[in-house]
């Protein structure tokens, strides 16, 4: 079989296994593997043993690719051992071109020259706030930038930023303003840079804002200008790896080029030739991604075939192309796009595909969706159920489009008029294709959300699809060897499945959870009952312009805790940084009931063994001039001899008055009111309350100077343990409602407090 | 045999009814300007038909904006107002409640000059409204009030 005779296979394989160790094996160790293995492969050879020679080789490459993964120290030069946080004068030159995010936001990834007078190095990722002038790639500019270490939220089950940034070589980050910033001296752009800006003019003067957009990512892979209706609808539609640059669009530039200069009746091997530098051009154009990189290396190693007329195997350019990125950039084996590229790819080469437009194009998307199922949950909890089908009809609209717009793009450098004709021809197919996404991700099945995976599901999964392929090629062949074959991928992929729903089907462990989510400047807490039902007190913030803590902390958390359906949700007040993150909560989740203050007020409720108590709000008609803060929802939770009060953001006039109404107040833990501002949490209402911890939910560097000092003293005086989600992450209290634990998740340290003086813990 | 191969024809023909669908659609685009912008909002066609509560981005996330954001919201060039969900029973626009004056409210079926007072008032407590039903939250509306309110108002994103 032709596929099966691919060397550069389990090179790439051990490779990639290698860096994947990295973390695990110490770089002694894989020095003195690298060198064991080596001398093994010698020996071998030299007594004429190719067989364990090829083995060595193999785990000389495995330990080869950990040595690479290795982070070097970053010495004393780095911007990341200067002292941080710190403003610094900062002379830079821009790496690529920046990103506008946002109105009055601008994305800088800068390579550092001068920080102070004194000459450093390293890669630093600024956020420019106003209006930016003129920036572009390769331009060097000083700057007055306020420098931080990189910092993401640490829950359970969240997304590591840090990691991801470090994967980018940033290990430090920056915000500046974007008037005191002055550009030094400007070689002018690249080509590359300059052809892109070019070809992003020539769509947005010929199209209407949102199909430009549209035609955009579709063309160059350019995501920031997209509405967000369009993003989701592509998301919710399983067709969003449309908007990434990947082997479509370099096959459709390779195929289209080959096929036009054949036509003018150049002879093949120039013709190869000449789409190979168009290939490599087009890939300078839309940039490093690695699907980008992947596409481009794999054809031009086809047409390099063509050229010395030899058959290519896509399976080795696939390996090669692997190889060659992992080489340069290890870092990008844990990046989802490289992943989704070469999983997609790999299915597609790999799985039988019948013949037929029709039935192989659905085999295809098929192949793909399959192949990248484990990775699109693991990191975006998303399972697309419409995927295929949506793509049957997506695919060839967007790879009209893609032809004609780029047809249109390459005229529009030679004559502006000439391109204009030819992106407008694009518009109406642009215009069905948005249709047909928002169709396709209308129904509420579309896309499922459910929890990452465990590693262990993910191996099982991979091993029964490798197992059915070969049920499916050796089936006529080798009765014999492919029956048990199936049989055992079928079983497999039911382990698989019972694996990766184990957080769903888990059975409720009889413990009250509380979760004080790190998300940023803003309270989100998740309460989880001892049976089972889950209740959220407020999402983070949300809203335009900021991060929507709601859809990117709050929901990924919960998906993998196995939570896709929420008991009852709870808004303490409407300010941003408490109810902004509810919208995204309410249209990702299924919710029991939305409980306003004044329901439960009226009533305090039981859920799941654990009684709820909103304590009555003082004097609540009176004075007009109250704020929203003073209005606050006051929550008490009760569970066996444990207590919870969480005070959202109150001020010490309504503590007062909860203090002066005898309010049931003592309890074991407090999540201290309004970030532990200064103008909350008073002594008096403090020593009502007698916390042994207490739990405030505040963001790194915020603005506002919380948590004041003044009221970490006040806190400590009063005996409590005090717990602050800017330096411990996510703070996870559980309770079996006689003793209580606490958990700081950054750096996973548990302290435990006893409750019941009749029992010793 | 003849000028051109089998191939060079497809590819120029190709060519030619791209340049000609193109055109065709320069000259229509500026002949049809309305139909262009409803063209644009695909989208919001399509879910507003299902009334399906997709965007996460828009509904609650304004819900106390500083001060500052607003303005500079408020600051941006005004855009083409979004079709709303379809409404059956009236031709004229309902009234923004974020927009809304004393006389505006005064004009509305069964409110008063004392219950436009107070939704003026309640909008200010609330920074503004986000939804039509935050209209419950005035002393003096119930739901069956707001029901009746309900197609003769909106909220503006």
């Amino acid at each position: 079989m032709s596929w099966l005779r691919t060397p550069l296979l389990p090179l790439a394989l051990a490779f990639a296994g290698g860096i994947a160790s990295v973390d695990r094996v110490p770089a002694v160790v894989a020095w003195a593997v690298a060198i064991t293995a080596l001398s093994g492969a010698g020996l071998c050879l030299a007594v004429g043993r190719v067989g364990p020679a090829a083995v060595f080789l193999l785990v000389d490459v495995a330990a080869i690719g950990a040595l690479r993964a290795t982070p070097l120290p970053l010495g004393a030069e780095h911007v990341a051992s200067l002292a941080l946080p710190r403003t610094a004068t900062v002379t830079a030159r821009i790496v690529t071109e920046p990103t506008r995010f946002a109105a009055e936001r601008t994305r800088l990834l800068l390579d550092a020259e001068d920080v102070d007078g004194t000459p450093r190095k390293g890669r630093l990722q600024v956020t420019a706030y106003g209006e930016a002038a003129a920036l572009g790639e390769g331009q060097r500019i000083r700057a007055e930038v306020r420098l931080s270490r990189a910092a993401g939220f640490r829950n359970p089950g969240g997304f590591d930023y840090t990691e991801h940034l470090e994967r980018e070589g940033i290990h430090v980050v920056g915000s500046a303003r974007a008037e005191r910033l002055t550009v030094l001296d400007d070689p002018g752009r690249p080509w590359h840079a300059r052809l892109r800006r070019q070809a992003r003019e020539a769509i947005e003067r010929a199209l209407p804002p949102a199909s430009a957009a549209l035609l955009a990512g579709l063309l160059l892979g350019e995501r920031t200008a997209l509405p967000p209706e369009i993003d989701t609808g592509f998301r919710r539609a399983g067709v969003y790896h449309l908007l990434a640059v990947s082997g479509f669009n370099v096959a459709l530039v390779a195929g289209a080029t080959f096929a036009l200069l054949t036509l003018v009746r150049l002879p093949r091997r120039v013709a190869a030739a000449g789409a190979m530098v168009v290939v490599i051009g087009f890939a300078a154009v839309v940039g490093p991604q690695p699907s980008v990189l992947r596409a481009a290396i794999m054809a031009t190693l086809v047409l390099g075939a063509l050229l010395v007329e030899r058959d290519a195997s896509v399976l080795n350019s696939l390996a090669l192309a692997a190889v060659v990125i992992l080489a340069l950039r290890p870092g990008d084996l844990r990046d989802p796009g490289f992943q989704l590229s070469f999983a997609a790819t790999a299915g597609i080469v790999v799985a039988p595909l019948p013949r037929g437009i029709i039935a192989g194009a659905i085999g295809v998307s098929l192949a793909a969706e399959l192949a990248v199922l484990p990775i699109t949950l693991a990191h975006f909890n998303q399972l697309s159920l419409i995927g295929p089908l949506a793509n049957l009809g997506a695919v060839p609209l967007a790879a009209v489009t893609t032809i004609v717009g780029l047809a249109g793009v390459a005229a529009s450098w030679a004559m502006a008029a000439a391109g204009d004709v030819l992106l407008n021809a694009t518009w109406p197919v642009l215009v069905v294709l948005r249709a047909l996404v928002a169709a396709a991700a209308m129904p509420s099945w579309a896309l499922v959300h459910l929890p990452a995976p465990a590693w262990p599901a993910v191996v099982c999964y991979v091993t029964a699809l490798l197992l059915a392929l070969a049920w499916w090629r050796l089936g006529g062949e080798r009765p014999r060897v492919a029956r048990p074959a199936g049989m055992l991928a079928m079983a497999l992929l039911v382990v698989s499945v019972v694996i990766g729903a184990w957080p769903l089907l888990r059975p409720p462990d009889g413990r009250l959870r509380l979760l004080v989510l790190d998300v940023g400047q803003g309270d989100a807490i998740v309460m989880e009952t001892p049976a089972g039902a889950t209740v959220l007190v407020d999402a983070g913030s949300g809203g335009a312009m900021r991060l929507d803590a709601g859809e990117r902390v709050v929901a990924p958390v919960l998906w993998n805790r196995g939570v896709l359906r929420l008991a009852a949700t709870v808004t303490t007040h409407d300010d941003q940084d408490h109810a902004g993150g509810m919208a995204a909560i309410r249209s990702l989740f299924t919710i029991g009931e939305a409980w306003t203050a004044d329901e439960l007020r009226a009533a305090p409720r039981v859920v799941g063994g654990v009684r709820l108590t909103a304590l009555a709000r003082p004097d609540a008609a009176g004075d007009r001039r109250r704020g929203r803060n003073d209005d606050a929802l006051v929550l008490r939770v009760d569970y066996g001899l444990v207590s919870f009060l969480l005070a959202s953001d109150i001020t010490a006039a309504t503590e007062a008055e909860l203090v002066a109404a005898r309010a049931p107040l003592a309890a074991t833990v407090l999540k201290v009111a309004h970030h532990g501002s200064r103008g909350s949490s008073t002594a008096e209402f403090l020593r009502a309350v007698q916390p042994l911890a207490a739990v405030i939910s505040v963001g790194v560097r915020n603005p506002y100077g919380h948590p004041s000092p003044d009221t970490l003293e006040r806190l400590t005086d009063v005996g409590a343990t005090v717990y602050r989600t800017d330096r411990d992450g996510a703070v996870v209290l559980e309770t079996d409602g006689r003793q209580l634990t606490v958990t700081r998740w950054a750096n996973r340290h548990t302290d435990r407090y006893c409750l019941d003086p009749e029992t010793v813990c | 045999m003849g000028l051109y191969t089998r191939q060079q024809l497809t590819l120029l023909l190709l060519l030619v009814a791209a340049a000609g669908v193109g055109l065709a659609v320069v000259h229509w685009r500026a002949t049809h300007p309305d139909v262009v912008e409803r063209l644009e909002q695909v989208e919001r066609e399509i879910s507003g038909a299902a009334s399906i509560t997709q965007p996460p981005s828009s509904a609650g996330a304004a819900v106390g904006e500083p001060r500052g954001a607003r303005t500079a919201a408020s600051e941006r060039p005004p855009r083409i107002p979004k079709r709303q969900t379809p409404r059956p029973d009236e031709g004229r626009q309902p009234l923004d409640l974020n927009q809304a004056t004393l006389a505006d409210l005064t004009g509305l079926p069964g409110v008063g000059p004392i219950l436009a007072r107070r939704i003026l008032e309640t909008r200010e407590t609330l920074d503004r409204f986000v939804a039509v039903d935050d209209l419950v939250r005035v002393r003096g509306l119930g739901r069956s009030k707001l029901e009746r309110l309900r197609p003769f108002v909106s909220v503006v994103e």
